[in-house]
């Protein structure tokens, strides 16, 4: 049994089972952390055809990128450091400030929740994306992560500090979201 | 509510926007092979000239025109030279950190730029090249006097080519140095996050 996004925390490769080839394991990551990256393409991408292509690059750079994963890390460690990395270069090329990917209502749409669920879902979920977007770049990045699942030690990993600043820019960055979500939940 | 609880509350908000992935996979197997053709494509534009130069010196066995198939690998070489000197260490991040990616994504910057200027005298010093040569092999010929070879057709669209080679390199060079401009900013950002803790 493969790891998945839910229970691969900080499992190494060592601990599942080694896919064939690197098709299949790139077809499986994407399976797996699908829904996951195009969150985090939409914490960097203000529309949606921006984040589909901020997703295609990061599915490009995973592809590229797999042949030299040497397994020093877990598999979603490093699937979301070249996922960061490719949103830093996606950035620069943006001229206005990256906000939150306008979502079509249809997609998230959940047939099991009765219409006055869904909306006040979805306005909970844009509210969130909009304040994390307008997170600062290290303060985002540690966020997105942290609402991902990951714990600290994984965060470190992924963008290379310390836990402890992790820790630290976690803190701020919670307070920057309660004030932009007009003094938390 | 706990800082904890908060945290878990708008995870839970976070995980469960499940917009659908787009078909991934076909469009990452349309870039590589873009990728590749774009590689093959400037091996091909290699051979062809310095080959078809080549070939043409080799058949006319004409002193000039052995010159010229000369200058085209001339050219071509300082071309391939200047491409690999120019990306070296710009092939991947020494570590795989946001700071050192973002360093390589700097050095790619300014090795862009760099490309620029080379390729802005290495167009003219081509065209300044081929413009002589052609002046020079025409009028050995007594076909063209000076002013009529200046201002003929074939030259105009010359003008006109080299004109907006210039407008595109400067456009291009504009849009380059504002992304490095904000990839220093955010250099300096990410350093200054980094003393926390």
């Amino acid at each position: 049994m493969y790891s998945t996004a839910a229970d691969s925390g900080g499992r190494r490769v060592e601990d599942s089972v080694r896919p064939t080839s690197h098709q299949e394991r790139f077809d499986r990551l994407l399976r797996e952390y699908g829904t996951a990256l195009v969150r985090l393409a939409s914490s960097y991408a203000r529309s949606s055809s921006d984040r589909d292509d901020l997703l295609q690059e990061m599915a490009l750079g995973l592809w590229q990128a797999l042949p030299g994963f040497r397994e020093e890390c877990s598999e979603r460690t490093f699937l979301y450091r070249v996922a960061h990395n490719r949103a830093i270069a996606f950035l620069m090329r943006q001229r206005q400030p990256a906000t939150m990917a306008q979502s079509n209502p249809a997609d998230l749409a959940d047939p099991s929740l009765n219409p006055e669920t869904a909306l006040a879902r979805e306005q909970g979920q844009r509210r969130l994306g909009d304040a994390v977007c307008a997170l600062p770049l290290m303060y985002r990045q540690v966020v997105t992560l942290m609402l991902e699942g990951l714990d600290y030690r994984e965060i470190s990993e992924v963008l290379g500090i310390s836990e402890s600043n992790v820790g630290a820019r976690l803190t701020r960055a919670r307070g920057l979201l309660r004030t932009m979500m007009g003094g938390g939940q | 509510m706990s800082l904890d609880r908060e945290f878990k509350s708008w995870q839970q908000e976070w995980q469960s926007e499940a917009t659908p992935l787009p078909d991934l996979r076909q469009r990452v197997r349309q870039q590589s092979r873009f990728m590749w053709i774009m590689l093959a494509f400037e091996a091909a534009v290699t051979v062809g000239v310095g080959g078809g130069f080549s070939i043409w010196a080799w058949r006319s066995r004409q002193t000039d025109i052995t010159v010229l198939a000369a200058c085209a690998w001339g050219f071509i070489a300082v071309a391939w030279w200047f491409a690999i000197a120019n990306r070296r260490r710009s092939w991947r991040a020494p570590a795989e950190t946001t700071q050192a990616y973002l360093e390589l994504t700097i050095r790619r910057c300014r090795g862009a730029l760099s490309a620029i200027r080379f390729g802005f005298f290495l167009y003219f010093a081509e065209i300044v090249f081929c413009v002589a040569w052609l002046f020079r092999h025409n009028l050995r010929k007594g076909e063209n006097a000076a002013l009529e070879f200046f201002t003929s057709t074939w030259m105009v669209g010359v003008y006109a080519i080299s004109a907006t080679f210039v407008a595109a390199m400067f456009w291009y060079r504009a849009k380059r140095r504002r992304e490095l401009a904000s990839l220093l900013r955010l250099s300096e950002e990410i350093a200054e996050g980094s003393k926390l803790g």
